[in-house]
């Protein structure tokens, strides 16, 4: 077999990554901008991705909520250890 | 299947306007009618055509857009999906809010919680998905293909005997690096099969047509017949007529428990290429006394 080279599946492009890094909503270096998204960076596309279409938020609604939600999620690790914490005692 | 943007000349990001146009423009150019010389006009108009059906219409296009629906309107198979709420209390790909807000409550706690622990946080490194389009022997044969990467990096795929059409195949470790000394993900394989302009695949089995001249047919004899494996000789039975079934046992598909499928050969009786005026002629002769009704059954 001859060699070729593997396409892989991406389903943002380069200029839409850009666009949402400099909103701040996904933290990705500009050198991994063309490589394949790590699981969680996708995920969190997806969730923008989602808010846009699905859900018809505007850019202003996008950074309010991705800031919300990233708090929650700080209280929830944070309470989670806590919790931990008291079981061990 | 081309890209419909393409197909009408548009960005990705056109306005639905912009859409309208491009296709009035080409649907004017290639209209087969207001072209009658052009043989070509009609298959470009019709993939025009299409490419409008699927762009203009806003809810198909953007399942298009987003990968649901193919060029031709078909459902696509999904990926499993995975949602942020699985990785966001680990931090990963946060914006800012993740540790802000605890401003007011008892830092050293928080800066534990966060801090130590967080930067000692292990993970294992994201799976990556990739499309590998094979041919059908290679599939069922197994094969080594060696694939370079986007990065160029180079890996070594092992397709085993008897790999499916959408069957996913798992490279450990070949994925993203993982974080603080956390194994990496896999790359996950998903492989195509391309068709074959002979053989047929059916679950464990392999189909064929075979042509077989007159003689050979109404004399039987031993044929030359190809296989996933190469060629073997089959015998061909006095009589077999088109339609016949003949089985190869063992030829087939490599089974998981080290067996076989079968190949199944269905015979074509061919005339010769040209007329044959002795054969005509014989025809006629043989006929008169010997006429049978093939389509009896049918009752026409």
């Amino acid at each position: 077999m001859t060699r070729k080279t593997v396409v892989f599946a991406a389903r943002y492009d380069e200029e839409t990554l850009r666009e949402w890094v400099a909103a701040g909503w996904i933290q990705i270096e500009e050198s991994a901008i063309s490589e394949p998204l790590s699981e969680a960076d996708e995920a969190r596309c997806n969730l923008i991705s989602d808010l846009k279409q699905s859900m018809g938020v505007n850019d202003d609604g996008i950074d309010v909520i991705l800031h919300l939600l990233d708090q929650i999620h700080g209280l929830r690790r944070a309470l989670r250890e806590t919790l931990d914490h008291k079981k061990r005692g | 299947m081309t890209d419909p943007y393409e197909v009408l000349g548009v960005s990705k990001t056109a306005s639905a306007d912009d859409i309208q146009k491009a296709y009035r423009r080409l649907a004017k150019k290639l209209h087969p009618d207001l072209n009658p010389g052009d043989k070509s006009a009609e298959e470009k108009f019709k993939e025009v055509s299409a490419a409008y059906d699927l762009l203009g219409d806003a809810e198909k296009r953007g399942r298009y857009d987003r990968g649901e629906i193919d060029a031709s309107g078909a459902e696509k198979p999904q990926p499993q999906r995975r949602y942020y709420r699985d990785f966001a209390e680990s931090g990963q790909g946060a914006g800012q809010g993740f540790q802000s807000g605890f401003g007011d409550l008892d830092e050293d706690v928080l800066a534990e919680i966060f801090g130590r622990r967080g930067a000692n946080l292990k993970m294992r490194g994201g799976d990556v998905r990739y499309h590998l389009a094979v041919d059908l022997l290679s599939a069922v044969n197994g094969a080594k293909p060696q694939l370079a990467l986007p990065d160029g990096s180079e890996i070594t795929v092992t397709i085993p005997p008897g790999t499916r059409d959408g069957q996913i195949l798992r490279l450990k470790g070949k994925g993203r690096p993982g974080y603080n000394g956390g194994e990496p993900g896999d790359a996950l394989i998903e492989i195509e099969v391309r068709p074959h302009p002979l053989f047929k695949r059916e679950d464990d089995n392999i189909r064929i047509e075979l042509p077989v001249s007159l003689s050979e047919a109404v004399l039987g004899g031993k044929v030359k017949t190809p296989t996933p494996t190469g060629d073997v000789m089959l015998s061909i039975p006095k009589g077999a007529n088109t339609g016949t079934v003949l089985r190869l046992k063992g030829k087939g598909v490599p089974k998981a428990d080290g067996s076989h499928g079968d190949q199944y050969v269905t015979l074509k009786v061919m005339l010769p290429e040209k007329p044959d005026p002795e054969l005509e002629e014989f025809i006629a002769r043989w006929s008169k006394a010997k006429a049978y009704d093939p389509r009896r059954a049918m009752e026409v």
